[in-house]
């Protein structure tokens, strides 16, 4: 047992945990390992028992049920085959504009994002059915792979969210009320990438052919177009809908969903018995690898919070001199780099704990840093060196396309989040409208 | 060696088996809190065990699937680093990395074995292969035992740290003769 100061602990702790992670051990376990091992040095072996009862904790939280219950409603749907439906029906709604099956792209994976609450999904299904489609139209490299990367992540922030469940957990707040907050950022950012594509694709037709006349659809088809869709619209308006309106609890709605999904995918006769346990495993993977995340976090944290790490960065913030404005933005630089270099579980279980009395002290609305912080972790998708996005559509592009071509083409749409963000950090009113209305 | 090769396969498998049988939990926990869902607000008539049942499904579930994760390396990692390295420098980081791996999971596995063991005493429960078995129960009005949910986080420990055994065999194989085991 070492006596050591605070500012010793936060120095040796964070830093033997990032010195693991760039070594390559999963963030899962370096953060459970130093997290067990400064509860040795600090406190003793015997004080290592105290850890299960934290594990257990998480294990066997009612509020948790979302994460596997969304997850196995969008890997079923997807497996149905439901992505490529609404793409090919978004594709010919929109593909007369210009730059039309980019903004098509980003049109579907916003629908879809209503629908999923990871980005897995997306970004990969997209990237085999339109970024072929894209380039066999000689669209713009940049703009086809832009536009399915910072699409796809939108299924991280529109609800169902699975980070924004999380976030509730652990902040403490009402998921009813983050889901409300943020369908507005979403649909913006959206709307954002939309404008941009656009307006390139009027600058310069070249980099954005519209679809031929000779294959566009005729109303009657764009219409039976919808006809798929339809069920699986109902289904997650429902889902939605209870959460939103505080009707159900959200795992009740999400297990509603998952069902039917199952439902629904069952009578599309779209889904054999092989793809449904396919998407079980592949939910159990994704599942597996949250919760695990969370548990060691949550020892590390548990234990910095015990030794006054809170306290200690309460202080570092507030006595730092600045307006509030400032430690906010300060925050959300934090979290922008970490972000480039963290998976957002783990961004989550370390910051959260420590910023959501920060916030209230300020006298900041939680609902609306939740959902602000969120915006911020979509970036983290995008950004290199560690962004899942690049991952997931580096690995089904064609082989023609390279890393370097992939980072390139999330580049703007990087600078076009940033400005959704500070849109939403200037006029908080994007965020809480929503909230305000359904909660008073 | 062959006999080594053996074991460790069969260690795959098993974790491979583990995730198969969570699928049915998984199934399971749908139709149960669907279940629910249903009887509480179209009849009207909710259950007293459905959230608790889909709440220990769960548990269970996440708990036991670490080593199936582990399985497919899914546990995400940073690997700004890591992935420029030859693959030969990757496995000698991961052989060295691996000994915090196992001092967490063992540490891990063995106070929850502890955890669990009191949970099996608690009540007046204990004894097992003289049998006399029940231990502690939910508090609930429905009540379900805790100590078999509990005991799934040793179990889980156990598997996902024979994973993590065989992943440190394939790393010093490879560190070593730079060959695939």
């Amino acid at each position: 047992m070492i006596e050591l100061g605070i500012e010793w602990i936060t120095i040796l702790m964070f830093g033997s945990m990032l010195i693991l992670m760039f070594l390559g051990l999963p963030i899962s376990f370096s953060t459970g390992a130093v997290g067990v091992i400064f509860t040795i040095l600090l406190f003793g072996p015997g004080a290592v028992a105290i850890i299960p009862t934290r594990v257990f904790g998480l294990m066997n939280n009612y509020l948790l049920g979302p994460i596997p219950l969304f997850i196995v409603m969008a890997c079923i749907l997807e497996r149905a085959g439901l992505i490529s439906d609404i793409y090919d029906m978004i594709h010919q709604w929109l593909g007369w504009l210009r730059g039309g099956v980019a903004s098509a792209t980003v049109v579907a994976c916003t629908m879809i994002a209503c629908m999923v609450g990871i980005i897995g999904a997306s970004e990969v299904t997209m990237g085999v059915i339109a970024l072929p489609e894209m380039l066999r139209r000689k669209y713009d490299k940049n703009i086809a792979l832009g536009s399915i990367l910072a699409g796809g992540t939108l299924g991280i922030l529109i609800p169902p969210s699975i980070m924004l469940i999380i976030y509730g957990m652990i902040d403490q707040v009402s998921v009813g009320q983050l889901y409300a907050g943020s369908f507005l950022p979403g649909f913006l950012l959206a709307f954002i990438f939309i404008t941009y594509i656009t307006i390139r694709a009027y600058i310069n037709p070249e980099i954005g052919p519209p679809l031929p006349k000779e294959e566009r659809a005729s109303w009657n088809k764009k219409f039976r177009l919808l006809l798929p869709i339809l069920p699986s619209a109902v289904l997650i308006f429902l889902v939605l809908g209870t959460i939103v309106l505080g009707v159900a609890a959200p795992t009740e709605a999400a297990g509603i969903g998952a069902l039917g999904a199952l439902v629904i995918a069952f009578a599309r006769r779209t889904l054999s018995w092989k793809k449904l346990v396919s998407a079980c495993l592949q939910t159990m993977k994704t599942t597996a690898m949250v919760l695990w995340i969370m548990f060691g976090a949550n020892i590390f944290v548990a234990l910095y919070v015990m030794v006054g790490g809170g306290d200690f960065v309460q202080n570092l913030l507030l006595g730092s001199g600045l307006s509030k404005w400032g430690i906010l933005i300060i925050m959300q630089i934090m979290l922008i780099m970490l972000g480039a270099f963290m998976d957002w579980v783990g961004i989550f279980m370390l910051c959260i704990p420590l910023f959501g009395p920060i916030i209230r002290q300020l006298g900041f609305d939680p609902i609306w840093f939740g959902v602000l912080v969120s915006v911020n972790m979509q970036l983290s998708f995008l950004t290199p060196p560690f962004g899942y996005a690049l991952f997931f559509l580096k690995g089904v592009a064609p082989p023609e396309i390279t890393t370097r071509d992939v980072w390139l083409g999330a580049f703007p749409f990087v600078g076009l989040q940033m400005i959704g963000l500070i849109l939403c950090m200037a006029f908080p009113g994007i965020i809480l409208y929503l909230p305000r209305l359904f909660f008073g | 060696m062959e006999r080594l090769k053996k074991i460790m396969s069969a260690v795959d498998k098993v974790n491979l088996f583990t995730g198969h049988v969570m699928v049915y939990v998984l199934l399971l926990a749908v139709l149960v809190i669907s279940f629910e869902v249903i009887m509480r607000y179209l009849f009207n008539k909710p259950t007293n065990w459905g959230h608790e049942s889909m709440t220990l499904l769960f548990a269970v579930l996440y708990i036991t699937l670490g080593g199936f994760c582990h399985y497919y390396r899914g546990h995400v990692r940073v690997d700004i680093l890591f992935s420029i390295l030859p693959i030969r420098v990757q496995a000698i980081l991961d052989v060295f990395t691996s000994l915090f791996f196992f001092l967490y999971i063992l540490a891990l596995t063995y106070y929850c074995w502890l955890f669990y063991w009191s949970s099996q005493t608690m009540m007046g429960g204990g004894t097992i292969f003289g049998v006399t078995v029940p231990g502690e129960m939910s508090f609930t009005d429905w009540g379900p035992p805790l100590y078999c949910v509990k005991f799934m986080m040793p179990l889980g420990g156990v598997l996902l740290l024979a994973q993590g055994i065989n992943w440190f065999i394939r790393d010093l194989h490879m560190a070593v003769t730079g060959r695939r085991l």
